[in-house]
Formats: structure tokens, C-alpha cells, sequence
């Protein structure tokens, strides 16, 4: 009998071919979100609302990750944005292989921002690096306050924190300033941004902030 | 939920090191598994008892030490451990705490015949 000591990260893999996607996106000088939620939390929504507002000024692509269909990705299409479709088949997230693949058929040539949309899980992407400038994530306020203290990873990983679905809030019974607390708790360097993508409430704040943190990444490069 | 992969990967990874030295046997696989990573210990020990058949670890025991989640003040130094009710802010001061431990996810060692 014989021991090896290894200690060795068992997603180091992954983590080198992150790293292998990022020097590819700073090549291309392209600012990439990996944006993550739950199952119907409004990923899409608030893809579709921030390319409404942002086309004018910054060329955009997508790619959206999903265990089956491409409807995700027709919608997006439907905004005159090339977007490219990964199904998964039952794979619960995105990573770093995945895109490094999608990367030979998807052309980043002439793009300012990526977006990649992640699977729908409130686990197991957040595990995930894919190379990404930001990882920001959409929670809909009427699962319940108390989330980001149940399912605390993805919050901490977040650079921003969308809370959607604010318009359903009193119907729900869901108090907006507990579940702002349990955010700030699990990640208190978050940005956090109320929004409504169906009524358009609170979007701008967002805007501002990707903004800001796509032209500050433009400066130091 | 994606510990089928992981496990995989485990495994892959097991071999590779056992090949490398010439053994045909693996015994035991020792993992570290921090409490703030989204895997399931259950759901990695049924992914092995699953996967391990005709690989080199069909024979091997998969031993996980969970990592206690630990944060540190970088204000005041007060510490905290344990995942329940976690708050990265600090208890004595209101300061930011820092993750110390609890994210580990790492193939420990192997024995091997």
C-alpha cells in the first residue's frame, strides 16, 4: 500500500480553461456577464430589456445556455442581436469547456459586450468560472425573503444582484428591505437593483451600473 | 447536482496519478469538501459507488472530510464558524469578514496497492 498525496483542485480544470476564455475576450476587447438564476426568475427578461437600451450604443451578443429548446435564444435573435444556443441536454450549468467550444462557431469579431445566460439552478453555475468579467444574477423578490441566507453561494458570487419582479411584491407578502438585508449579509459588496422587467421600474439603475462597469474595464486595458 | 461530473472528474483524475506510478489499484480516494460549496456529499458518494465500476477505483473507498466554513474579521479579528445563519458581516463590529475556509474542493490523497 502506497499513499499519494495530491491536493489538487478537482474543478482546476475548469479554472484553466476560464482563464484561456478571459485572455481570448480581452483579445477581442469584449466585456463578458455571466448572468445566473433560478428557473423563471427573468434571465431573459432582463437580457432583453438591457439590449433594448443598450444596442444603440454597444455592439452585443448572447449565448444562452438551457437543458433543452432554443426559444431563449429566438427571442433574443428577435432584437436583431446574434445570439448562439448551447443546449446541455441534462448537464445543470454552463462551464468553462463549453464556451471554449461555442467560441470556434461564435464570432466575438467587432462585439463590446457578451452576455452569457446561464443554465436556470440556484447552485450549481455559481460553482462554475467561464472567464467571465462579471457574474450577476436575477432573483425574483416573490420566492421569499429569506433565499439568500437558504441558497447563500450564488448571492456571494455576485457582483451585482437583480431583485425582479418588484411589481408582484405586494401580492406576495414579501418584504423587500429584509430580503435587501439577507443579500447585503450573504455579499456585502453587492450591487443591488430592485427592478420590474415587465413594468420597466428601476431598469435604469442597472443600466447605469453595467455601463460604468463596462467602460471602467475599457480604461484599464 | 453536478456531481455526477465532479465525480467523474475524481476519478479520471485518481487514475491518471495511479497510472503514473504504475498501480492498477486504487484503495482509497480522500477528498476535502468545504460546507460552502454547492456539493452534496450523499449525491458524491452515490455518483462514485455508480461510477468507480471498471476504473481502477472499482475496488476503492471515497473518504470526504467536510470542511467547517470559517470567516475571519478584518476589523476587530472575531471569528465565526459554521454555515447556519451565515452573514459575511461582523457580529462585534459591523467590519466585512473574509472567508477562510469552508470553499475547498480538492483530491486529498490517494492510497494505491
Amino acid at each position: 500500500m502506497h499513499r499519494i498525496v495530491t491536493e489538487t483542485g478537482i474543478l482546476d480544470a475548469n479554472e484553466k480553461l476560464a482563464v484561456e476564455n478571459r485572455d481570448c475576450f480581452r483579445e477581442k476587447g469584449v466585456f463578458v456577464v455571466n448572468l445566473m438564476s433560478a428557473p423563471g426568475a427573468g434571465k431573459t427578461s432582463l437580457l432583453e430589456q438591457t439590449i433594448l437600451r443598450l444596442r444603440g450604443d454597444y455592439r452585443i451578443g448572447v449565448i444562452e445556455g438551457d437543458l433543452m429548446t432554443t426559444c431563449d435564444a429566438d427571442r433574443i435573435r428577435a432584437l436583431g442581436v446574434p445570439a448562439m444556443q448551447i443546449t446541455t441536454g441534462t448537464v445543470c450549468h454552463l462551464d468553462a469547456q463549453m464556451i471554449s467550444r461555442a467560441l470556434r462557431s461564435f464570432s466575438l469579431d467587432g462585439l463590446d459586450l457578451l452576455v452569457i445566460e446561464n443554465v436556470g439552478n440556484l447552485v450549481c453555475p455559481a460553482e462554475f468560472n467561464l472567464g467571465e468579467d462579471l457574474k450577476v444574477m436575477v432573483f425574483s423578490t416573490v420566492e421569499g425573503a429569506e433565499k439568500p441566507k437558504k441558497y447563500p453561494l450564488m448571492f456571494h458570487e455576485a457582483a451585482a444582484v437583480l431583485l425582479n419582479k418588484i411589481d408582484l411584491i405586494p401580492y406576495a407578502g414579501v418584504s423587500l428591505e429584509e430580503l435587501c438585508n439577507n443579500v447585503r449579509e450573504v455579499n456585502p459588496e453587492a450591487g443591488i437593483f430592485p427592478v420590474s422587467c415587465r413594468s420597466g421600474e428601476g431598469i435604469t439603475d442597472w443600466m447605469e451600473w453595467l455601463i460604468r462597469s463596462i467602460e471602467a474595464a475599457r480604461r484599464s486595458r | 447536482m453536478h456531481e455526477i461530473s465532479i465525480v467523474r472528474r475524481i476519478i479520471d483524475m485518481a487514475e491518471g496519478e495511479a497510472r503514473q506510478v504504475g498501480s492498477s489499484s486504487i484503495r482509497l480516494i480522500r477528498l476535502k469538501v468545504g460546507e460552502f460549496r454547492g456539493v452534496a456529499v450523499e449525491a458524491l458518494e452515490f455518483g462514485f459507488a455508480v461510477l468507480k465500476k471498471g476504473t481502477l477505483a472499482d475496488g476503492a473507498r471515497l473518504e470526504v472530510e467536510l470542511v467547517q466554513l470559517r470567516l475571519d474579521c478584518h476589523e476587530c479579528g472575531q471569528a465565526r464558524t459554521g454555515i447556519g445563519d451565515l452573514s459575511f458581516i461582523c457580529p462585534g463590529c459591523g467590519g466585512r469578514m473574509n472567508l477562510s475556509t469552508g470553499r475547498e474542493l480538492e483530491l486529498d490523497y490517494l492510497e494505491i496497492d
